[in-house]
């Protein structure tokens, strides 16, 4: 070896051999490397999104059913119960979404979050009725570890057995909706798809809104929206009635066990809000969010995504001809 | 054995570091002691207790001047010199304390602790607990690896320049007697705590989602994608510390390091130290080449710069050097920092100049600036900047990415202390955790009865950190009369600080809604600033005026 390397100035046959090998890893390496990232720069763009939140079980009940009741986990199993119970819209084996109103990092009495209780017993039903998991989620206002905490419902829901699911930003997607208003927009979409999940239940609070008058049913889908969705109040009317579209025939258990009367949505003092002990349950969000907004003092009659909603279709303001007691 | 010792507490003291780090957020913090390391670092201590305090000027002239003539005492050789300069800063301190008007943030005198330690055992601060000496410990192993004996000990060599850290401490403790903070620059906890914040922790963050996806959940040091406005610097001085160790151990602390500057001036008078038997040595230098401090053990020992790691002692194969009580210290040693009378008085009237420099030529403090929007519980704007040590851990606890780093917010001086970007965050109602994380009260730890003005605080009303604006050119019902109103939905007050006007426009739309200020109510969080659908620059602001921390921010009569 020291002879060749002193009087040839040229690599011997070894040393040329083991530059070309490592010449050619290299190079095979970075266009492996740009191959991976080209498919990835591929997959970014799909021409195509995927339909919005497809493949959830659909169950229709004919009523809307009211409970009044100080214990507000009967009050939601009394309610559930009367339009034909849990195992009507939840199967053994199936993967659950809850979507409660989570959206601000505040007290449960300040009435902006869905009550914890109610949460919890809509998550028990699920469990009594075979679901395999139950997620809880929403994309919060605030930050939504903080709001699943200070809300109460993120130890209330992993109490009762579900999970919890903070909303992160792989999770979001571009989906088609296919609205008026609404057609592709990125939505907390992934989570759905990965953990296969088969059934969405609304567990909205009773609240009033500046802009949409009240936030019921409906306006509790945002929270499944992601993107710039502060522009989606231009023209909010079309924007509920196309949410509604998205989640259509699903299960709503509506928590107006207090109803937050002024100052909505996000509330703040005790004034506003008041007591009621109110739990409706049904799949009709237009007769449900109606109702509701009867309770917060407003007529329906002047709402107009309500209109929209029920021209398409999709439930009747006439909560009356819906309604039934539970006990 | 007693090295190996040491590695495991230098191991233990970084982890616990990162873990009071982890826990350093609005909802892991509960009762954890999250700003310990800053707690017990002696030089924020001193240097926020003096600029926070308050004296005549011609009371902190004298005062730098007696510890001047101290210091040029001190400076000079022989043990009766050395007291009498320490008799005379003594004395100087004494007379400052009594003199002028001292704020002290309480767990701040944990600092004497190492104070304490350095003066019976030297800078064990240095090479035992420090989280970024380890980290450079580590590196510099890395670069001496490859490294010769001989050159090893060549890297090792005390160098003049390294006398530099001394004349920053010496500036930057004149210039906080005159007011004037900034030792967090260059303070190595402070630099630590804003390099993880900026730069460390969202890339184990951005790594462990890329890797983990759903199974890190949970397990992030941010609840969300953390962003600080421009980390890439924070990240380059960081990298350019981990480099230059890489190139000579340790050099940031060796040239750089006020914090070790001022424990190797303690550090001379320590009780126990290290010595060289003369006899015993074969002049092998295998320690010099060991010796993170070049205080070169086989020369003449600088025990200033003497972490008091025990690698010469244990590495000695004559054990020629030990550790030992100081008295009969022997002539192979040179106690004292390695100081010119020249030096220290262009670095004292540099400090000095620092003062009218920050108040007349910045002007930061002539008038309240716009953008100066501080955290909830943030002091005055004068004493915010006097105790603000630009550590970053409030920019760490904060849930919603809304503190950040000032450029030129709040003058040259408050480079880098903590303000509110709308754009990024808002500040959370039901938070305090900033104020929680701040180790030297620059943001009072408030509860929420205090923020809010609610409970015993309801007589001194919410605290407010400014005031929001509509922007009625931007703002889509009053410009293009479109609806709109995310504003108002946003605003957690009750009631609510924006008010709507029923407005008809050119559209005859029936139910346009307009966004007004009340300003009374304002408490200027900024989420309706945040969430604005104009946003790339917000039809609604918040500016610092009505501010309740400063009673020049006042807007409303």
């Amino acid at each position: 070896m020291d002879t060749s390397s002193d009087s040839r100035p040229g690599a011997t046959r070894r040393e040329f051999l083991g530059r070309a090998a490592s010449a050619a890893a290299a190079v095979g390496a970075a266009a492996g490397a740009t191959g991976w990232l080209l498919a990835r720069g591929g997959e970014r763009d799909e021409p195509t999104a995927p339909p919005a939140f497809a493949g959830l079980r659909r169950a229709q009940a004919g009523k809307i059913a009211l409970a009044e009741t100080d214990d507000h986990a009967a009050g939601v199993r009394a309610a559930v119960e009367a339009i034909g119970g849990m195992g009507r819209f939840v199967r053994a084996g199936d993967v659950v979404f809850i979507k409660p109103n989570a959206g601000f990092d505040r007290p449960p009495w300040v009435g902006a979050t869905t009550s914890p209780a109610v949460v919890a017993a809509v998550v028990g039903l699920c469990r009594d009725a075979g679901a395999a998991r139950v997620l809880v989620g929403d994309c919060s206002i605030n930050d939504p570890a903080g709001c699943f905490r200070r809300s109460g419902i993120g130890p209330a829901a992993r109490a009762a057995g579900a999970e919890v699911l903070l909303p992160r930003a792989g999770d979001f997607e571009d989906v088609r909706i296919g609205g008026r208003r609404l057609k592709t927009w990125k939505a907390f979409h992934r989570p759905f798809r990965r953990r296969g999940v088969n059934c969405v239940i609304g567990v909205p609070t009773a609240k009033t809104h500046a802009r949409s008058v009240i936030s019921g049913a409906m306006k509790n889908w945002y929270g499944l929206l992601g993107g710039p969705r502060s522009l989606l109040h231009q023209d909010i009317d079309t924007v509920l009635a196309d949410l509604c579209g998205m989640m259509p025939r699903s299960l709503i258990v509506m928590d107006a066990t207090r109803l937050l009367v002024r100052n909505g949505p996000t509330g703040g003092s005790r004034g506003d809000v008041r007591t009621a002990h109110r739990v409706l349950a049904g799949t009709d969000q237009v007769a449900i969010d109606a109702l509701t907004a009867e309770w917060l003092g407003h007529d329906p009659g002047r709402i107009g995504w309500l209109h929209l909603a029920e021209a398409r279709g999709l439930g009747t303001t006439d909560h009356e001809a819906r309604l039934i007691e539970a006990t | 054995m007693i090295r190996r010792i040491r590695i495991v507490w230098q191991v233990f003291f970084l982890v616990l570091f990162f873990v009071l780090l982890w826990r350093a957020t609005q909802l892991r913090m509960d009762a954890w002691p999250v700003g310990l390391f800053a707690w017990v670092d002696p030089l924020l201590g001193l240097s926020a207790t003096l600029a926070a305090s308050r004296a005549d000027a011609w009371v902190r002239l004298l005062f730098v001047a007696a510890l001047a003539l101290a210091a040029a005492l001190a400076v000079r050789r022989g043990p009766r010199w050395r007291w009498a300069g320490a008799v005379v800063a003594i004395a100087a301190g004494g007379a400052y304390l009594t003199a002028a008007d001292i704020a002290f943030h309480r767990p701040l005198a944990w600092g004497l602790v190492v104070v304490g330690a350095t003066i019976v055992l030297g800078r064990v601060w240095c090479g035992w607990i420090c989280p970024l000496g380890t980290i450079q410990d580590a590196v510099g192993r890395l670069g001496q690896r490859t490294r010769t004996r001989r050159r090893r000990a060549e890297v090792n060599r005390y160098r003049r320049a390294y006398a530099l850290k001394y004349y920053l401490l010496v500036g930057l403790l004149v210039a906080a007697v005159f007011g004037v903070q900034q030792a967090g620059l260059l303070d190595p906890i402070a630099l630590l705590t804003r390099s993880s914040t900026a730069v460390l922790l969202p890339a184990d963050d951005a790594a462990a989602t890329a890797l983990l996806g759903d199974a890190a959940q949970g397990w992030t040091w941010f609840p969300q994608e953390h962003l600080t406005v421009g980390a890439w610097v924070i990240g380059a001085v960081f990298a350019a510390v981990l480099l230059a160790g890489l190139w000579v151990p340790r050099l940031f602390c060796r040239a750089v390091c006020p914090l070790g500057a001022m424990l190797g001036v303690l550090g001379r008078y320590s009780l126990f130290r290290f010595r060289r038997s003369e006899s015993a040595c074969t002049r092998c230098r295998l320690c010099d080449g060991v010796c993170p401090g070049a205080a070169e053990p086989a020369g003449e020992l600088r025990t200033a710069e003497c972490m008091a790691c025990f690698n010469c002692s244990e590495l000695c194969p004559e054990e020629a050097v030990r550790f030992g009580p100081a008295a009969g210290a022997g002539a192979h040693e040179r106690p004292e920092a390695d100081l010119s009378r020249r030096g220290l008085i262009t670095a004292a009237l540099a400090g000095f100049f620092a003062w009218p420099f920050a108040r007349r030529v910045s002007g930061a403090r002539a008038r309240p600036s716009p953008g100066a929007v501080r955290p909830p519980g943030a002091l005055a704007e004068d004493d915010f900047l006097a105790a603000c040590v630009k550590c970053h851990a409030c920019l760490r606890a904060c849930p919603t990415n809304v503190i950040q780093p000032a450029v030129a917010q709040a003058g040259w001086e408050g480079f880098w202390t903590p303000v509110m970007d709308f754009r990024l965050g808002y500040c959370e109602y039901n938070c305090t955790a900033c104020g929680s994380a701040c180790p030297t009260g620059a943001i009072r730890a408030i509860g929420l009865d205090a923020k809010h003005g609610t409970g015993d605080f309801a007589g001194a009303g919410p605290v407010r950190l400014g005031t929001a604006f509509v922007d009625r050119g931007r703002c889509l019902p009053w410009a293009m009369d479109r609806p709109c109103i995310v504003c108002q939905e946003v605003c957690p007050v009750s009631p609510k600080a924006i008010e709507l006007r029923r407005g008809e426009g050119n559209g005859g739309q029936a139910d346009l809604q307009r966004p007004v200020v009340v300003p009374e109510r304002c408490i200027g969080c900024g989420i309706c600033s945040h969430k604005c659908p104009v946003a790339d620059a917000p039809a609604i602001y918040v500016t610092a005026i009505g501010a309740t921390r400063d009673r020049s921010h006042r807007l409303a009569l």
